[in-house]
């Protein structure tokens, strides 16, 4: 049986209802931003000790969410399976939005937003990540928009060589992404685990979104939905769980033997607030119940435990996006081994970071912004299956 | 041929829009005749270059003075007879509202030096 | 043959990003490596603090700095710029110790962090071994503030009003800010505004010289005192040395 892709009608009071949500809540995250690069960063709830805050986590985040949707549309583009068939442009149009809702957070967050849509592409500096990944995020964008038109032209020579390099793409842009923060000295960045490590999370967080996306949609637009496939893809991301466990385990034991970065890792895992977020969020809540839910014998074939699984999965990787970037910059180093410094004009110890009102409404705004890019999708574009390839 | 008929009207238009688009650039980025009165000069002095080019280029041999000055640690275009750099310009020409602001807020180029520089 | 086209793909995909990365990349590293003892003819700058003739509670060289470079303060710890400031450090290993009065300042390294990961080169390092921030081409992304690993870099998070030294400019606010050792007044021969004040006040405690000048003022304190720099073992290779740390 054809299978058929279809657009939804997009023309019933939920839609628009939400249609217009979105667009306010887009139109108070573009006033927001204005106001901070009007007036100043200090609107938001960075500072000199932590320059990097909400938006640079969600960044990642979504980053991460990204590679993750190309997962399930590479069961169908590079490996061939026809179940997956039904889930494979929604996917990869995900992966494309969450890019850009990505780039765009990057974006508002520089400091002078002019300088930073000119600047960076006549003064190259090659060795810096932050010049390598734009490079790496725009070209993986053009593929993973490549790879959406292919598929929906049909042409399926083109979908798998597409499908391959946009999933072997999306491991270089993650490493780049954690390398970002890896490639610095500071006691808790400093890691050749971060780039694999944030690999493993972002497989497995954007698997995660991407089951949860499917059941939602497919409920919503009343589409009934093959539930074997799903319980599949809801057994690997136990596996990509465990796999992301690993790393985040192996990293922060080495961090606690190692001597020069034993006291940051102590504060890491008992230091303050987020203690709380690595134990409970990102081990308890994001590793450990997900994975005794999705290896459970009767848990794991019901779609409703799967779909409770992926949303402590995704819960728990923006934990950890939090605690990649926030503990890092919050901890001091250590200029004088041996001495303690007990007065300085600017704060020498543990920093703290509190999200602004203003930085919240910019992330929110952003998040709509990629919810009505995907409702316009979905009523502009081919993406949902449609009525020949159900059953 | 019928299927792709939205698709040729789409292209169709973009290539229709495409010289229109060129003239609409050209007469937005063509040469601005002067504003009615600028303040005059001081006496007696001349330009580092003739007012024609000056006029023109002076953004670009700003740019690289700046450059020059900042990242080589050059400075010997800022000092002697003919001196170079928004100081020296304003040896002749005193105020940058009856002067600079005149062309620019005329021509919508915004000037990112004045936040930090003193004219 | 599923395995073999990956494979090709895979070696394909991997060579188009080695080569669109790697041949730069080794040209920059090529031309970024060895700096370890620059020509003896050119100039290098250089930092010698001497702790035992700092006096405690002392701030000239925080004033002179702010007040030369036109940078105020709010009174908030977190996002207040000092490009150089005075610490109190005391010892967490021995009883009894007395408290160190310390400036804190960016230490020019040789392998400055800041400058390796601006990406679009706004902080880079002189010739003459300054590491500066281009405040012209900064763009605020905050990455130089990061990486450096003494906390001596700043970012403008508001716009400063005050303007004590209308000789130089300010700075708007959304971008990165550090101590530059006043290159625009060594640049005229003259001193920074710190080391300025240090003598002006009869300290002495600061000197800035070249360090590839073996007549220097510098090189002779250094030679003769047993000096130290931050953080050594990261290899930063700091250009900023302790007398007494």
């Amino acid at each position: 049986m054809e299978l058929k892709f279809e657009r939804i009608a997009g023309k019933s009071k939920p839609f628009y209802l939400l249609t217009c949500g979105l667009a306010g809540l887009v139109a108070a995250g573009v006033y927001s931003t204005w106001l901070m690069h009007d007036q100043g960063l200090y609107l938001s709830g960075m500072s000199s000790r932590i320059p990097w805050g909400l938006p640079i986590v969600m960044a990642i985040f979504y980053i991460g969410l990204s590679a993750g949707s190309l997962v399930i549309s590479s069961l169908y583009g590079v490996f061939g399976k026809l179940e997956y068939k039904p889930f494979a442009r929604v996917a990869t149009y995900m992966a494309l939005l969450l890019m850009i809702g990505a780039l765009l957070s990057i974006l508002t967050d520089q400091g002078r937003i002019d300088r930073v849509v000119v600047e960076p592409f006549s003064h190259f500096n090659f060795l810096s990540m932050l010049s390598i990944n734009p490079f790496l995020y725009a070209s993986y964008i053009l593929i993973c928009a490549a790879y959406l038109v292919v598929m929906m032209v049909g042409n399926d020579k083109w979908t798998k060589i597409l499908a391959l390099v946009a999933v072997l793409w999306a491991i270089l842009v993650h490493s780049g992404t954690g390398a970002i923060f890896g490639f610095v000295p500071r006691a808790l960045y400093n890691s050749p685990l971060l780039p694999p490590s944030f690999v493993a999370a972002a497989l497995s967080s954007g698997t995660a979104l991407m089951i949860l996306v499917l059941l939602a949609l497919f409920r919503l637009t009343g589409r009934p939905l093959d539930q074997a496939p799903v319980l599949w893809i809801g057994r690997l991301l136990a596996v990509l769980v465990l796999i992301a466990g690993y790393f985040v385990l192996i990293e922060n034991a080495h961090r606690l033997y190692a001597h020069e970065s034993r006291a940051a890792e102590r504060f890491f895992l008992f230091g303050g607030a987020h203690s709380l977020l690595f134990w409970g969020g990102l081990l308890l809540v994001g590793s450990v119940l997900p994975v005794l839910i999705l290896f459970h014998r009767k848990a794991g074939a019901s779609i409703r435990w799967v779909a409770v699984a992926a949303v402590m999965v995704v819960a728990g990787v923006l934990c950890e996006r939090y605690l990649i970037v926030i503990p890092g910059l919050a901890y001091p180093p250590d200029l004088f081994p041996g001495w303690t410094i007990t007065q300085s004009p600017i704060e020498e110890g543990i920093a703290t970071y509190a999200v602004s009102l203003h930085e919240l409404l910019q992330a929110l705004g952003v998040v709509a912004l990629m919810g009505l890019l995907f409702l316009w999708g979905l009523r502009t574009l081919r993406l949902l299956p449609g009525e020949a390839g159900r059953g | 041929m019928k299927r792709h008929r939205r698709s040729i009207i789409v292209v169709a238009l973009v290539l229709m829009a495409a010289p229109l688009l060129y003239a609409v650039i050209s007469f937005a980025a063509r040469p601005m005749p002067r504003p009615s009165w600028l303040e005059p000069a001081r006496p007696n002095t001349t330009c580092i270059l003739p007012a024609g080019v000056v006029r023109y280029e002076h953004m670009q041999h700003l740019k690289s003075l700046r450059d020059h000055v900042l990242r080589d640690g050059q400075r010997e275009e800022l000092a002697g007879a003919r001196a170079q750099g928004l100081g020296s310009c304003r040896g002749c020409h005193a105020h940058r509202e009856l002067f600079c602001d005149r062309c620019h807020d005329r021509a919508s180029v915004r000037l990112d030096c004045f936040g930090c520089h003193v004219y | 043959m599923e395995r073999r086209k990956f494979l090709k793909t895979g070696a394909l995909v991997g060579a188009g990003a080695a080569g669109a990365y790697g041949l730069p990349l080794l040209t920059s590293l090529r031309a970024s490596a060895g700096n370890a003892l620059a020509p003896a003819a050119k100039c290098r700058w250089g930092m010698v603090i001497d702790l035992t003739k700092c006096p405690p509670n002392c701030t000239a060289c925080v004033d002179a700095c702010k007040r030369e470079n036109n940078v105020g303060s709010t009174g908030d710890r977190l996002r207040d710029i000092y490009r150089i400031r005075k610490v109190t450090i005391e010892s967490t290993l021995v009883a009894g110790a007395a408290p160190k009065a310390v400036p804190l300042l960016c230490n020019h390294c040789d392998e400055p962090p800041c400058a390796l990961v601006c990406p679009i080169k706004a902080t880079y390092k002189r010739e003459d071994g300054i590491v500066i921030v281009d405040p012209h081409r900064c763009m605020g992304c905050r990455y130089c503030v990061i990486a450096c690993p003494y906390n001596a870099r700043h970012f403008n998070f508001r716009e400063n009003e005050q303007r004590p030294n209308p000789a130089f400019p300010r700075r708007q606010h959304g971008v990165a800010e550090s101590c530059d050792l006043c290159a625009h007044l060594l640049d005229q021969g003259k001193q920074p505004a710190c080391v300025a004040a240090c003598e002006d006040v009869q300290a002495k405690a600061l000197c800035v010289g070249n360090l590839n000048d073996p007549a220097s003022e510098i090189a002779a304190l250094i030679r003769n005192h047993s000096v130290k720099r931050l953080r050594e073992d990261l290899g930063t290779e700091p250009k900023v040395f302790y007398i007494g740390l």
